[in-house]
């Protein structure tokens, strides 16, 4: 797979994605009529209009569930459809199987569902005061916090929100299940999970997990959002499957994605932090609220997440933080890049920036000065070394490629120059844990199978969703096999060749599916240098050659040190399979030394961490509340990048995705619970004017992370709060408005709306 | 009035042809969309949204104009088939050779490999049509340019600078391409299929579309259906299609009318079809009266533009209506007619409430006069939305005035969009502005006389209060910029 491969598939159109499938004209057409109300009795569900539709063959509803009415990931909390009461609008109540759309369509509308109202939770604040937990807190705590406040010189209180994102991939879910012979169902979903879609099939089909086989070439984006929400509609499009017993497939429209599916957690956090005359915290106590929606889904590992980043890039001697996940009738809030650590660290950044407006001081400073030490300060909140800090180095590096002291005087005068317009500058640094932080689920497993060609064939259990990740396995096993790119094909993702895997999330993809092909090459390289020391050996006598002389590059494999003792792989390849040796191995990888005790709130959950930083600046219009990013400096450690312009590309991506999070993107619903931003004419993500006008993306070099893959390090999610430097400096640039006297209290997402409402508080 | 049921238009290089009388599969409701995606090998253009705000379905729509192809891009998620009639449509299928490995790429696709401008790939088509169109039409394109064609072509992947790279890299290159070859071989043959006098009629049960090629016939059947919806770009039409499957359907499709397609330029008026699109609009206006296309930069993306009229706009008569407020400024009236005859009626007076009109049933509209402002008129357009580009208005203005030689206010409108059930006036704001000189203290005064003229709605897109100072500080705005009072 060369590097392009994929890239040239897709500017071409040829790359085909589930709904492109052609799998001929019996396909049958599934959609998912779905609950209107947010909390309500359903009395009953009459089909039998509907059914009279010319062209549908289906119509089932949860009676008709052969297995268990259940697909929750975690916690076995989520129905698969509604039964006798739904507990929030788009849980699925009936599904129907027809020929065409125009079929499905009519039949909708002829199903009578009634329905008897229940009063829903519709907001976090109102859960909150109603006490609705979901799971029971997590907490942790490092030193003593209530006694170390008596101590500070400072003491500040306060309230921080973040909002809901929605994930807005551009493929909505999707998902073609073909039935075979017997009871064998074979399943295309858009899943970032498909080991937990063939368990989630198989139990509510009532069937063995052996019977489901789940294969995913490609997702059109999943951000998180498929990684337990794709199940739900591969087990509706398997149920109408198994009932017709013909191919069905389900593709969302965009309105019904948008309404069914779950988003980023909202969060409501309380605080109370200690710290010096100076600015260094001394004493932090953070509570953490996040609303779960309905069901539990992943929310209680997206907590955790946030807990273990509300330290963010900062060394706190006495620090408790505490989560709670609140139920409401709103869809199942699930997991988005980031997972929570981007809510977790919001809340502290912001602590910073607000103890530098109190103490008026450059809020840089006052990052610096807490930040995580090198040999000392460098342990966490819940007791594990940050290992290799690199803080210290990017701030160095990025406040001088930034001008960052130059400019924050030329912004100064600036916003003494102007009444009307505002500038804002800010520097945000973000240090993310890598590792699933439930530790059991950082596995992966791998097939490397070699040709007598020369040629190899990758299975892995990682899913290619935009990520590059297929580029880089085919990187990583060329540069151990010494193959060149085009002779390696990766093959889809599928549960029959790669069993039991984890989720592509966690920024884990590369590190663990990576891994596992290296476990996989060294065994086939373990086996075929036996095998060519002992041809080298018989061809000229060189009995001085053993198999740890052996090295596979350029497509040969030669002596070290002696590239006239030389074979060409193919050739080695073919005379292996000859002699019986087996030229196919599985691979495993489990991350070494990671555990986690909640009882004690302490543990080693990561790993190792990312590192980087974001300067960025805006210039705010008082009058419109416009902004536009006039520059955003982004230093970022990667290792040894196994594909720099690929990281390149998820740096920019991630940043422009919290960038939309931090500003233009929000939620609202009415009353009822309704979602009304629920299309993209409602619902805005970033477009290509949203973006830095000066977007400056530079690789930290030379740093290698000894201890990963090709000692390069993840990278898909740490981008993503560096965003927060934008709405920073937007925070800046409101304070500006009235000379940084008033502190506006801002949260996120700060839409336009919100600035100017925010101005004109600090005006008046 | 001769008429068929066939359209025929040229897909890529290949003539087609369509006859809904004998193929059920589609229908005229269809949109190009669903038939590409219903065609073998032509997945490649993809659903993001089915609504003309993600761009992930843009296609270049390629048609003769003055002996050569003008290169256009539109949403064919919006556009029904019949629209396509007589035109080339060209995918991102078309742009590249796959008959042998490696493929033989367009620049434009070149470019966006070498800076790895797709991440999942699912925008992608989308994006390679985007760019096409804009290498067609553009030899250099600097990075406004590039916010202009882009604006419509929603990425979640890549943060867009590379997309942003690859257009840099296309700037200034050669525009030889394999169009441009066979580019008088194409005019030929969309000319021999353009049947300029040939009407389009479906009928089926109580449903019809209808799809006139003379403004004669148009005035005919809008008598003969007085219920019947207009269209001309379908970017508001196209929403509705699956009640056309739940329900019926009469559509009068006006696109196909070229007599409506003019822009006349006089002394005191400029005069436009009634098929004329917003795209062609801001061109001709950007140096006439740039307020009006920085307005009409604002109204959708440009494969909205490519497709919507101006006219159908003012039909729609919406509160959030981008135009209206421009056009009540300028002083702009329409043209409707019927069977009967003519009769010209100011905008201002054609809305009467929220989304009515006084249109009598048998009216369609024709042309919209936009008489020339005068050098002493300022004028002054601000929309706010939630986003800038591709969004509905939270809050829209235009104003314009008129001062005498001491700066006192002689003529002044303020016209506001999403401030009331229709689009309105400002009037005790104007009156109380009206022979005062726009001073501070004035402006004061007169931003807080505004909160009299309008009772604003808290919706989806805003708070009541947030529109009432987006509405005051575009006044504020307004006289700043005009005043030069401060920066």
């Amino acid at each position: 797979m060369k590097d392009r491969e994929n890239l040239v598939r897709h500017i071409t159109g040829e790359s085909v994605f589930i709904n492109d499938m052609d799998v001929g004209s019996v396909l049958l057409h599934g959609r998912v009529v779905y609950s209107k109300y947010a909390y309500a009795k359903i009395k009953t569900v009459d089909t039998s209009k509907a059914v009279m539709v010319p062209g549908v063959v289906a119509i089932i509803t949860a009676a008709d569930i052969p297995g268990v009415n259940q697909m929750g990931p975690v916690f076995h909390d989520e129905p698969c459809m509604a039964d006798g009461k739904c507990i929030f609008i788009g849980q699925a109540v009936a599904l129907i199987a027809a020929e065409t759309k125009a079929s499905a369509l009519l039949a909708e509308d002829l199903i009578a569902i009634e329905y008897e109202l229940l009063d829903p939770v519709l907001t976090l604040e109102e859960a909150m005061s109603k006490g609705n937990l979901m799971q029971p807190l997590h907490a942790i705590t490092a030193g003593d916090p209530e006694k170390e406040f008596l101590n500070c010189n400072h003491i500040m209180e306060g309230r921080f929100t973040t909002g809901g994102q929605e994930h807005w991939y551009l493929e909505t879910q999707t998902c073609l299940c073909v039935p075979g012979e017997g009871s064998h169902f074979k399943v295309y979903s858009s899943t970032q999970h498909p080991a937990e879609t063939q368990k989630i099939i198989a139990q509510v089909l009532g069937l063995k997990v052996n019977q489901v086989e789940v294969e995913v070439k490609r997702l059109g984006g999943g951000f998180g959002g498929k990684e337990t929400q794709g199940n739900h509609v591969a087990a509706w499009c398997a149920l109408l499957a198994y009932k017709t017993r013909k191919p069905v497939k389900i593709h969302l429209d965009r309105q019904t994605d948008q309404v069914i599916t779950g988003k980023r957690h909202r969060m409501i956090a309380d605080y109370k932090a200690g710290f010096s005359n100076e600015g260094r915290i001394i004493a932090l106590d953070i509570g953490i609220n996040l609303d779960g929606g309905a069901t539990t889904d992943l929310s209680v590992a997206i907590l955790d997440r946030a807990l273990f980043h509300a330290d963010n890039a900062y060394f706190v001697p006495n620090m408790k933080v505490t989560g709670s996940i609140y139920k409401t009738n709103l869809p199942p809030n699930t997991a988005f890049r980031g997972f929570g650590a981007p809510q977790g660290m919001a809340v502290i950044e912001n602590i910073i920036d607000r103890i530098a407006r109190f103490l008026k001081k450059d809020a840089a400073d006052i990052r610096r000065i807490n930040f995580y030490g090198l040999d000392e300060n460098n342990i966490t909140h819940y007791s594990e070394s940050i290992g290799q800090n690199r803080l210290h180095l990017l701030f160095g590096k990025i406040v001088q490629s930034s001008s960052y002291h130059e400019r924050r005087k030329s912004v100064d005068a600036f916003n003494r120059d102007h009444k009307l317009k505002k500038r804002g500058l800010a520097l945000v640094p973000v240090k993310f844990g890598i590792s699933f932080t439930t530790s059991f689920l950082n596995q992966a497993g791998a097939l490397v199978n070699l040709y007598t060609d020369g040629t190899a064939v990758i299975s892995h259990g990682g899913i290619e969703m935009g990520q590059g990740l297929n580029v880089k396995i085919a990187r990583i096993a060329s540069a151990e096999l010494g193959l060149p790119l085009e002779k390696i094909h990766i093959s889809p993702a599928n549960t029959y060749i790669i069993p039991n895997t984890s989720a592509t999330a966690a920024s884990s993809g590369t590190d663990l599916n990576g891994m596992a092909v290296k476990m996989a090459i060294d065994k086939l390289k373990s086996r075929l240098s036996a095998f060519a020391a002992e041809i080298f050996a018989s061809n000229g006598s060189r009995h001085d050659i053993s198999e740890n002389d052996i090295e596979f590059a350029n497509d040969q494999v030669f002596a070290s040190g002696r590239p006239e003792v030389a074979m060409a792989l193919s050739e080695l390849l073919e005379k292996a399979h000859k002699a019986r040796i087996s030229l196919s191995a599985t691979g495993y990888y489990r991350t070494p030394g990671i555990h986690m005790d909640w009882n004690k709130g302490k543990g080693h959950p990561f790993y190792y961490y990312s590192f980087s930083m974001a300067v960025s600046e805006v210039e705010l219009d008082l009058l419109t509340g416009d902004h536009s990013i006039l520059r955003s400096d982004i230093l970022f450690d990667l290792g040894d990048p196994v594909h720099e312009l690929i990281d390149r590309g998820q740096i920019e991506g991630g940043f422009v995705q919290g960038i939309g999070w931090c500003t233009c993107e929000y939620l609202r619903y009415d009353k009822d619970g309704r979602l009304l931003t629920d299309t993209p004419d409602t619902y805005k993500i970033p477009t290509i004017n949203e973006i830095p006008k000066i977007f400056n993306v530079e690789i930290l070099k030379g740093y290698p992370n000894e201890v990963n893959i090709r000692h390069s390090k993840a990278i898909g999610e740490p981008p993503f709060p560096l965003a927060l430097s934008v709405w920073f400096a937007i925070k800046e640039a409101i304070a500006a408005a009235a000379d940084h006297e008033i502190e506006p209290d801002l949260n996120i997402p700060a839409t336009k709306e919100e600035i100017l409402l925010k101005l004109n508080k600090i005006k008046h | 009035m001769s008429s068929q049921t066939t359209i025929r238009f040229l897909l890529g290089e290949k003539l087609t042809e369509i006859d809904f009388s004998a193929e059920s599969r589609f229908k005229p409701y269809t949109t190009l969309l669903e038939y590409l995606r219903m065609l073998n090998g032509r997945h490649g253009t993809k659903e993001g949204c089915g609504i003309g705000d993600c761009g992930a379905c843009t296609v270049v729509i390629a048609c003769p104009e003055e002996g050569h192809l003008v290169y256009k891009t539109i949403n064919s998620c919006l556009v029904f088939l019949p629209m396509i009639d007589g035109k080339q449509i060209l995918t991102v299928e078309d742009l590249s050779d796959r008959t042998h490995e490696p493929a033989t790429l367009h620049p434009v696709q070149e470019a966006l490999t070498d800076t790895f401008g797709s991440q999942c790939g699912y925008c992608t088509p989308g994006i390679v049509m985007s760019m096409f169109g804009l290498y067609k039409n553009h030899q250099y394109i600097d990075r406004d340019l590039a916010g202009e064609w882009f604006s419509g072509n929603l990425c979640r992947c890549t943060g867009y600078q590379s997309i942003l790279h690859a257009v840099e890299r296309i700037s200034g290159i050669s525009r030889e391409d394999k169009f441009s070859r066979n580019e008088n071989q194409t005019i030929n043959t969309l000319n021999t299929i353009r049947n300029r006098k040939k009407s389009f009629e479906f009928s089926e049960g109580n449903s019809g579309y209808f799809r006139p090629a003379a403004l004669l016939d148009a005035l005919d059947l809008k008598k003969r259906f007085p219920t019947a919806e207009l269209l001309n770009g379908a970017t508001e039409t196209g929403l509705k299609r699956e009640s056309f499957i739940r329900g019926t359907y009469t559509l009068i499709d006006l696109s196909g009318i070229e007599e409506l397609n003019f822009i006349r330029s006089g002394n005191t008026e400029y005069i436009f079809g009634s098929g004329v699109n917003l795209q062609a609009l801001r061109s001709f206006l950007s140096d006439k009266i740039p307020e009006f296309s920085l307005m009409a930069g604002l109204f959708g993306s440009i494969q909205i533009r490519n497709l919507a009229t101006l006219a159908g706009n003012i039909a729609a008569a919406s509160p959030v209506s981008d135009s209206l407020p421009m056009l009540v400024c300028l002083g702009a009236s329409i043209v409707v007619e019927s069977t009967h005859g003519a009769r010209k009626i100011p905008v201002e007076d054609f809305i009467t409430a929220y989304r009515k009109t006084c249109l009598l049933p048998d009216e369609l509209i024709t042309a919209v006069i936009i008489p020339v402002p005068d050098a002493q008129t300022k004028l002054f357009y601000h929309k706010h939305s939630a986003r800038n580009d591709v969004d509905i208005a939270t809050v829209n203005g235009a104003f314009s005035m008129k001062q005498d030689h001491s700066e006192t206010i002689t003529e002044i409108k303020l016209c506001f969009g999403a401030m009331a059930p229709t689009v309105k006036r400002a009037e005790k704001t104007e009156n109380f502005l009206l022979g005062k000189i726009p001073d501070k203290s004035n402006i004061e005064k007169a931003s807080l006389i505004l909160d009299e003229d309008f009772k604003p709605i808290s919706d989806v897109r805003a708070g009541a209060e947030a529109r009432r100072i987006i509405a005051g500080n575009m006044l504020i705005k307004f006289f700043s910029e005009h005043m030069h009072h401060e920066r």
